[in-house]
């Protein structure tokens, strides 16, 4: 009984999923390539679009580490203690 | 037996401390930065929407109702007000760093130049509205109200922002996360105007 219920759900909204973009007209701007003179705005935007997060990604990205390793040279990160208790004495690395 | 091997254990295994975290940039910066880079992507996705319709458009499709034009010498004056106020806010930055008093001062001018420029472009959007212009007269119409509200409400929202700050900074109790984050909020706000500007209004 509960399997009948769930694919009858997969079913409803598969149908909804389907029908949906068709009625909602969820890309207008997208239909008018070819039609019109605006190939080259499409392909720009397309292009700016992708590229835009990648630039901002990326700039952030370096931002972070040059902070990093600004914070390393002007604070050099504490030392971490390793304590041997066989022979009890204390070792450090960084 | 088996306690007496982990004791052993615990004795011969080596403690490894870990090391002290440190912030290398304020979580509220970091935070805000994040933010401003999907609240561009937004406007990136508005513009491209306006570029690709503008090009595909025939010629005479492209205007305003009954020949309104929108208004471009007017809104080069809001343009001023709104570089004042993101310049103004740069300056309290410094002061603000240097513990200065004037702080205050200045991040209160920069507060009113922003709120002058919302009001300028309120007085605008009332007199477009007079004319006809509205969301459903045209394309261009609608790209506008669109794009210049939604600018229009980050505006409003980063004003809040900064307003927040200012009643810290005059309490005594601003944080350097929380005004950095309020001012890059509102150098964002700046930002992306003259995109919008020479996009839209031209």
């Amino acid at each position: 009984m509960r399997e009948s219920i769930f694919r009858r759900v997969c079913r409803i909204t598969g149908i909804l999923l389907t029908a949906a973009p068709a009625s909602a007209l969820a890309c207008p701007v997208c239909g008018l390539v070819g039609t019109s003179d605006n190939t080259w705005a499409y392909q720009a935007m397309s292009a700016m679009l992708t590229l835009l997060p990648l630039v901002m990604i990326g700039a952030t990205v370096w931002w972070l580490a040059r902070l990093v390793a600004r914070a390393d040279t002007e604070h050099p990160p504490a030392t971490q203690h390793v304590v041997d208790r066989d022979d009890g004495r204390l070792n450090s690395v960084s | 037996m088996a306690v007496m091997r982990m004791t052993r254990m615990q004795q011969t295994m080596p403690l490894v401390r870990p090391a002290a975290r440190r912030e290398v940039v304020p979580s509220g910066l970091l935070g805000m930065v994040i933010f401003v880079g999907t609240e561009v992507m937004f406007f990136a996705g508005l513009i491209s929407a306006f570029t690709i319709s503008k090009a595909g458009a025939p010629r005479d499709a492209w205007n305003l109702p009954a020949g309104q034009v929108l208004p471009l010498a007017s809104t080069a004056v809001n343009t001023v007000a709104l570089f004042a106020s993101g310049a103004l806010l740069w300056v309290a930055g410094r002061q603000y760093r240097a513990r200065s008093s004037a702080a205050t001062q200045s991040l209160l001018a920069a507060i009113f130049f922003g709120a002058l420029f919302v009001m300028l472009q309120g007085r605008e959007w009332v007199g477009l509205i007079a004319h006809g212009v509205t969301l459903r007269s045209s394309a261009l119409g609608a790209f506008f109200y669109v794009i210049v509200g939604t600018h229009a409400v980050h505006a409003v929202a980063a004003l809040a922002g900064l307003g927040v700050a200012w009643w810290r900074l005059r309490a005594g109790r601003l944080s350097y996360g929380f005004f950095l984050g309020a001012q890059t909020f509102w150098y964002f706000v700046v930002l992306i105007w003259p995109v919008i500007y020479a996009r839209v209004y031209f």
